[in-house]
Parts: structure tokens; sequence; C-alpha cells
């Protein structure tokens, strides 16, 4: 049952959208993409109307003009200074979808604008929907999807350090005769087309799991550019086939579940991270708390150093019922101490040698150190 | 024309429809200007799309449509989505964009998926399930216009009743903590009811532009006035009218879609308030600039004229207009400039391309050196 | 000619009449460690970027090495404000000091040996080059900034603009930054920095600008920062630019 033309048409679909995706995420500007898909759809009608087909170049084109449309506008908007970029995207797209809806409503009443489709792709239908190259038939959205995938691999492969350094420190790149914002006006471009043809592919929703999810995933756990790029091609595999297994199981929609899937893998990154996850803080603060204790330990014995309360404070059964303590956790206190050489354990005294003193002082001084 | 829209207003049933949208537009319109406020401007649109999977699982285990249950089940999801994101933001290097933009796609994927299973699997009445995507004004029954009336009353009522609170936290919530108000309760009590109102509205507008509802009529009346009690008050006005006119324009054309109608009036107000409000409006902006572009202009063609009669040691020489115009390469309108200041008498033309300061020219410019003035 | 690094002539940058510098006429010296002072919202950023070509100018020309500031740009580094920059981005300190050389290699050829080894070179040379691997986002404040002076020592320029390069840097790399200043004036090239602390003007510089909108004065540090002067420039007591704009 596991159609290999549609598995592949969504690995590449996702691969093709990660590239841009990627450098989306890094600017800050992930839901562009949003905003552009939904923004294409009075470009499909247009396109579709004035070309007299839905298939062909008509709706693409259309779609592509429109894509760059809502781009400026919300540029446009944004560098009016009189609202905020977040503010832009939420009004250029909802006014241009409305229009959309309405233009379809009213000029292509004959075309099914099965709204599922549009949302969602019907990677289902992706095999039948085929090209002839040569020998062979294709899916279109492969060849389509394969296209971009290419052209986004060279230009991403072809101006690494140039994107790299835009996205990075803009002024100082266009001090370096560098233009950030002609880079800036190219990718959102590439991330146009990408949009399209994605949109055309697995549906909107997909897409803009697949452009923003892997890499934010990624960035939860590799701190360095090149291996984000790989670290988010492998998430977005891993997803896709997980998602596309599910699916099958569950006999349910097949991009749906892929976008799912990529969530529930953001939220085990986001859990288990080595330094913003969930669990990492928990533990992080456990260790810190159990630093604090131990320095408390140091101190106190350092306090009652040649007092005449020696001998009851300084011993280890006491030690508990004072700190107010658990016992297990005290023990483990004084076994830390012991090991980093803080004290010296004599018939149950626990005595601070000079290593201790000094840490004991310090700690006293605000400088916690140990 | 007039007759026909009167039968419509006039019309109980349409009455109903007009008022529910009318009170959602205004509500929608005020609450979005604590989101706008805060920058959080797409977190309706977040939110929405997050609600669709408490929708659907609502509806599984009632097996009903009843709008109350789908409401709570879309109120629990919105605010879980609208929980982790925060928690993203504050404790992780992800940016706000891309978890918004992951919990939408994430969360909505989900819904559809258990749509899909709930398509295929389950018997019980699902029709217009799917117009959440939508919104099927048309689609609603009485009792669910009567609910969206009584909901954005009490949320107006609230938002009344502790507006300094609401105030407080949208602007300075820095100093709300510091004079020991709980903020985060409100925060939350706020996001509350924003998403009841995002639930609320989606059955109208449906997911896709319900973002537009909370975000247009603010940053509509952001651009008139700058007080927050006029800002909300505007806000409402900016909305409801949308939803009164949107509402109308589709009954009296059926084939247009309400929700889409609504959100097309509303885009058009904020456009129009953006290019058209005298003081911070964008034509206004560009005129101020070319004023300012035009009287410096000026202000440099005398002085530079100034200067090359010292060097000639009169002030009055006459000066080739070509000269004058190599000059300053980089002022805009050079021609215009000199025009200007020869309709102002400060300077005159002699012959054909010859230009001279005249006495009031060359007085104004004295003055205009006392006063530290180019 | 050639004995002025930077050439400002009749410079006015203004927008919708707010002027936020006005018939500027400066000059710096070749070879000079040059410092821009005034107070907040003179304008000090905007002259440097002008200067750059960064932003429109309403008037006035400007010449760099005596060349076009397009020509020139090649020539000149750049260090922007700490603030600007994206410190949660996934680049190393190494990585970022070899971004001074993306400007002279051109379109699409990448960074090779010949590159990072100049790098570490520059590291050394601010002394962070233990830190080369570290990602930017755990450095300290002063690691950082020696981390963007790595960068611009990197591109070989003649003139080198730092704005505010000093600003909250601990001690240890002040010193060093100033060091290596120093030790590229010493081979001729020529640094300007606008600069915040009056304590250590005199102590680091040998020739200042002092700006509010206007030029207040320039000259060699010794004679022109004087306490009249420099009650002239923080003190705000000039109307700078009536209400009316007519004149």
């Amino acid at each position: 049952m596991v159609n290999l033309e549609l598995l592949i048409t969504a690995l590449v679909t996702a691969l093709a959208c990660s590239l841009p995706g990627t450098y989306l995420v890094l600017r800050k500007t992930s839901l562009m993409s949003d905003a552009i898909t939904h923004s294409v759809l009075p470009g499909i009608v247009i396109g579709y109307v004035l070309s007299g087909s839905v298939l062909g170049m008509g709706p693409w084109l259309g779609a592509m003009v429109f894509a760059m449309i809502a781009v400026v506008l919300v540029e446009g908007l944004t560098k009016t200074g009189r609202i905020k970029h977040d503010a832009s995207i939420g009004l250029v797209f909802p006014f241009l979808f409305a229009l959309g809806v309405i233009l379809a409503t009213l000029f292509a009443e004959n075309i099914h604008l099965d709204t599922d489709a549009i949302l969602l792709g019907e990677l289902a239908y992706i095999p039948l929907d085929r090209i002839s190259l040569g020998w062979w038939s294709f899916p279109k959205s492969l060849v389509q999807m394969s296209s971009v995938l290419i052209v986004n691999l060279s230009l991403a492969a072809l101006f690494f350090k140039e994107l790299e350094i835009t996205t990075f420190d803009p002024t100082y790149a266009t001090a370096s005769r560098i233009p950030a914002r002609i880079f800036h006006y190219g990718l959102m471009l590439v991330m146009s087309l990408t949009a399209v043809a994605a949109f055309d592919a697995v549906g909107s929703v997909l897409m803009v799991a697949y452009v923003v999810a892997p890499s934010a995933t990624a960035m939860l756990l590799v701190h360095q550019l090149k291996p984000l790029f790989f670290l988010s091609f492998i998430i977005a595999t891993v997803a896709t086939f997980l998602g596309y297994l599910i699916a099958i199981l569950t006999d349910t929609n097949i991009a749906a579940s892929i976008a799912v899937m990529l969530g529930i893998i953001f939220f085990i990154a986001l859990v288990l991270s080595p330094r913003w996850g969930i669990l990492s803080l928990v533990l992080r603060k456990k260790s810190e708390n159990f630093n604090f204790d131990l320095g408390m330990l140091l101190v106190h014995l350092s306090h009652h150093l040649g007092s005449q309360t020696e001998s009851i404070e300084c011993h280890c059964d006491h030690l508990a019922e004072h700190m107010g303590w658990p016992e297990t956790h005290a023990q483990k206190v004084i076994i830390e101490a012991k090991k980093r050489n803080y004290i010296n354990v004599e018939a149950k005294f626990l005595i601070l040698n000079d290593q201790g003193k000094e840490a004991a002082k310090k700690i006293m001084l605000g400088l916690w150190d140990l | 024309m007039f007759e026909e829209l009167f039968s419509l207003w006039s019309n109980p049933t349409f009455q109903n429809i007009l008022f529910s949208t009318t009170i959602l537009g205004a509500g929608t319109g005020a609450l979005g200007c604590f989101i706008f406020l805060r920058k959080e401007s797409l977190l309706g649109d977040t939110m929405s799309h997050s609600a669709l999977p408490g929708v659907v699982l609502a509806f599984l285990l009632t097996l009903q449509r009843d709008m109350l249950w789908l409401a709570l089940g879309a109120f629990v999801f919105s605010l879980a989505g609208a929980l982790i994101i925060n928690y993203v933001i504050r404790r992780t290097r992800v940016d706000q964009d891309a978890a918004q933009a992951i919990i939408l796609s994430s969360f909505f994927a989900l819904g559809v998926q258990l749509l899909s299973w709930v398509q295929n699997n389950v018997t019980a009445n699902k029709a217009g399930l799917t117009h959440y995507l939508f919104g099927q004004a048309g689609a609603l029954t009485h009792s669910d216009l009567i609910l969206i009336i009584v909901v954005m009353s009490l949320i107006g009522v609230v938002l009344i009743l502790f507006w300094n609170r609401w105030v407080l936290i949208s602007f300075d919530s820095l100093f709300g903590k510091s004079i020991g108000i709980k903020t985060w309760l409100w925060e939350s009590l706020l996001m509350g009811i924003v998403v009841l109102s995002i639930v609320i509205g989606i059955s109208v507008v449906g997911v896709v532009l319900m973002s537009a509802l909370l975000v247009a009529p603010s940053a509509a009346s952001r651009q008139w006035v700058q007080t927050p009690k006029g800002m909300i008050l505007l806000a409402a006005v900016f909305g409801g009218i949308s939803g009164f006119l949107g509402t109308t324009i589709s009954l009296a054309q059926p084939q247009i879609p309400t929700g889409p109608s609504i959100v097309v009036t509303l885009s058009f107000f904020s456009l129009l308030s953006l290019l058209l409000s005298p003081q911070r409006g964008i034509l206004a902006r560009w005129m101020l600039e070319r004023t300012f572009q035009n009287s410096f202009a000026q202000q440099r063609m005398l002085r530079n004229m100034g200067r090359l009669g010292e060097l000639h040691h009169d002030l009055f020489v006459k000066h080739k207009k070509t000269t004058l115009l190599t000059m300053d390469d980089q002022t805009q309108g050079p021609h215009q400039a000199l025009e200007a200041l020869r309709l102002r008498g400060l300077v005159t033309r002699t012959k054909e391309n010859f230009y001279a300061l005249t006495q009031k020219g060359v007085d104004t410019l004295k003055q205009g050196n006392k006063n530290g003035q180019p | 000619m050639l004995d002025k690094a930077v050439e400002i002539e009749d410079l006015t940058v203004a927008y919708l009449g707010h002027p936020a510098l006005w018939d500027v006429d400066a000059s710096i010296p070749r070879g000079s460690l040059s410092c821009i002072l005034g107070p907040n919202g003179a304008g000090k950023s905007t002259l440097l970027k002008a200067a750059l070509g960064l932003l429109k100018i309403s008037a006035g020309r400007i010449r760099l090495l005596g060349q076009s500031i397009q020509a020139a740009l090649p020539l000149c580094s750049y260090v922007p404000q700490r603030s600007g920059v994206d410190w949660d981005f996934p680049i190393t300190v190494l990585e970022v000091a070899r971004m001074g050389t993306y400007g002279r290699l051109g379109l699409v050829r990448r960074p090779g040996k010949k590159e990072t080894s100049e790098a570490m070179e520059a590291l050394e040379r601010l002394q962070i080059l233990e830190l080369a691997n570290r990602p930017i986002g755990e450095l300290s404040g002063g690691q950082q900034q020696r981390c963007f002076l790595a960068r611009a020592l990197v591109q070989n320029a003649e003139l080198y603009f730092l704005d505010e390069p000093f600003q909250g840097i601990d001690a240890h790399s002040e010193r060093v930054i100033v060091e290596m200043l120093k030790d590229l004036r010493s081979k001729g090239k020529t640094i300007v920095v606008v600069h915040h602390d009056l304590q250590t003007v005199k102590e680091y510089f040998d020739y200042a600008i002092l700006l509010n909108v206007r030029l207040i004065d320039q000259g060699p540090t010794s004679q022109v920062v004087t306490f009249e002067n420099l009650k002239i420039t923080y003190g705000g007591t000039l109307p700078f630019l009536r209400e009316n704009n007519h004149v």
C-alpha cells in the first residue's frame, strides 16, 4: 500500500521547503510563509480566469505574482512605521485571501474549489496527475518540486556565505558591499516559488510545517549553521516517513499526519533539548539546589570551627536535623563534599580542611565557585 | 436600491444575523487593540488554527454539533497552544514567529486528521464541521446567533468593568507588577477572553480570516487616535460597521460569502486609515516630507548663491543657472527651488539663464545667519 | 588631498524636517586615531553610516580616501554597535572573524584555508583564540566586541569605522582593543571611533570631532577637548533649528 512516488514527492517537498525555511526561521519571519500561502489564492483564480484552464501556467504565474505582492505589501506597510511587522502580516493575508474567496465564488463557480485540497493538498492524487518526459511518466508535482529543489540547493550552495552574512549582520554586510536588501528580496522570491509549488503538492498547512518545524526543531539541538541544515533534513525525512505510515494505518489524511508528526518531534525536542529543554531545565535546577546545599554545609562547618558546640554541630548525624534535610540527602551532600576534597570524615566528625575553609570564605563573600 | 436595502434591514432573520455580526465585529475589534499593543497580533491567527482539534474532539465526545461544547473544546486547545508558545518564547531561542507557525500548523493538522478519521468512521451528523475553515454565517442557527450576542455582550461588560487592568497590562505591565498587581492573572484572563471571542468568531468568518477581525480595526484606529480609550472605542466602531456593511453586502448579493465580505470591508477601512490619517497617515507624511524637501532645497539654493556672491565680493552678482544647479548634487528639485525663490521675490531672473539675489533675498540671508540658520 | 582620510562637506541628513546632521563640514586626517564625541541623538552614528553610504543624505558631499564612497568601500571596515546583531545566530567566533574576508572574496567564492588562518591570527591578536569554536551567544560583552574587532582586522582595511566599541565591556577587553587600534595607527591606518567616555578621550585619541547635529569643533584632542567646548556640545544651549523651516 505504500506508494513510492507519493513518498518521494513528499520528501522532495520537505527538502525544498526547509532550505529557504531555515533562513526564514533565522530571520524571525517564519510567518511570512503562512502569509504567502494564503495570499496566492486571488492569483490562482485570476490566472485561471485569464488562461481558461486550471492546469498550466496561468494559475502558477498568478500565484507567484500575488505571493510577491503580499511580500511587498507587508514590507511596505511595516516600513511606514505605522504598524509592526506581525500586524502587517495579519492585515495583508486575510485581505488577499478574502479577496480570493470572493473572486472564486464570483468568477470561478464551475471549478470546484475544494477547500480541503487547498489547505491540505491531495497527496493521494499526486500519482494520478502525470507528465511524460521521454519514455517515463512522472507525477507532475514530483517534477515541479524536484525542479524547485534543484534551484534551491544551487542557490543555497552558491550564496551560502552571502545569506549567512546578510542574515546575521545586514548592516555590516551592506558595508562590505554585499547588498542585504537584494538578498532579502531574493530569498522572498525563492520562498514564493517554493510555496506555490509546495502548495500545489502538499497543501498550505503542511507547507508551513515543512518550512518552519524542521529547522526550528534543529535549532533546539545544534548550534551551528551547516549542522542545522543537515539536521533539519533528517527531521523532515523522519517525520515524512512516520507521518505517512500512521496515515496509512489510521486511514487519515496524509499531509495532516506528517504535519502532526513534525509537531510531535518538535515537542519531543523541546522536552529533551540539552540546553533549553524542559528536562534539562529541571535537572539543572536540581544541581543548582544541590550545589547550594553543599555550600551551606561548608559555611556551617566553618562557623562552628573551634566553637564550644563543635562536637555537636560537626557531627554527621546531627547535620540532617540542623539543616532540615532528609537523612538521605544529607548523606549525599557529605559524600560529595568529601569527594571534592573539602572535608575529611573522622569517626563521624566532619572536619573542614584547608580547601574547604577557602571555599567557605569565598562563599561568604558571595563568590560561589564550587 | 435603497428600497432593497430597507427591506433587507427590516427582515427579522436578517436582523439577527446583522446584529450578531455587528456586535462580533465591535467586540473583536476592541479586544484586538490589546493584542495589537502587546505586539501579539498573529496570536489570533495561531489560536484560531489551534482550535480545530478541540472542535473535532468535542464533537467526537458528545456526538453533537452543539456550539457550546464545540466552543469548549476549541477553548481548551487554543489555550494549550498559547501556553506552549509562551514557554518556547521565554525559555528557548526559538522565536515567537517560528513557535506560532509550528503550533498553528501542527494543531490544525491534528484537527484535520481527526476530522478525516471522523468522516471515515463516525456516522453521526457531522455536516457543517468543515465550515469551521471558512465560516458559514448563513448556516448559523438562531440559538447560535443568540449565543454570539450573549457572549460578546459579556465580553464587552468585562472589558468595561476592569478597564484599568486591561489598559495597564497592555501598556505598561512592568509598572503594574511593581505596584503589586498580579499581571499574570490578568494576562491569562485576557488571553482566555480573546480565545473565547476567537472561538465565536470562527463560526462566522472561519479560521483563516479570524485574525483580520482582531488586527484590522486596531491597526485602523491607531492611525487616528492616540489615547487608549479612544483607540479601543474607534476600533469597536470600525469593527462594528464592517460587520454590518459586510453582512449587508453579502445578504444583498448572496453569491458573496459573509466572512470574506466582512474582512474585505475591514481591510478597506485599515488601508484607507493608513493612507489618509492626517497626522500619521502615509499620505500626510509624504506631503510633509515633500514640503520639507522643497523648503530645504530653497534654503540651500539661497545660501549657495550667497556663498558664490561672497566669493565674487558682490552679493548681487548674476549666476548662470547651470552653475547653480550643479553646486548641490544631493538636494532634490533645484529647478523648482529656483522658481519658488523667484516667486517669493528673493531671487530675480535677468537674462535667460541668469539668476541673482534681490535685496529681499540678501536681507533674508543675513537674517538667517543671525539666527544661526543656514 | 591624500592627507585626509575622510572629507565631509555640507552634510545634512534630515527626515521630515527633523535634522540628524546639519551642514556638517568635517575632515579626519590620515593615519589618526580619531573620535566623534557628542550627546545622545547628536548624530554620531548617523555620521558614520552616512560616511559608509548606508543611509540617504539630504545634502552634501563625502569623500573617503580621496575617492567616492562606493570606490573606497573595499578599503574600509565597519564595526557596528553590538546591539544590532542577532546573538542567537548559530555561528562560532572563528566564523564571525572569517566573515571579514567575505567582502574581498566577492560573490560565490568560498572562504578557504587562507581565510581561516587569517581569521585565527586576528583572534590571536585580540587574545580570544581559545574561544574560536564557541558560539558567539556564549561570550561576554567584551569578548563579543573583540570578536568583531577581529573581523575588522581580517579585512586589512585602510580606514576603520567603529561605533561605540567600548560600550559595556570589561577593562581587559578595552585594553586589548585600544592596543590593537594604536598598533593599526602605527601602521598608517586611519581609525574613526564614535566614543562615549569623556574620561579616556585624551588618553586614546589624537583627533576629535565634537558634534551635536552641527559641528561644534574639530582638531587635535589636546586643543579641542576643552571645558568650554564640552559645555557647548553636551549642554544643549544652541537652538539648532527653529520650528519654522523657512528662511
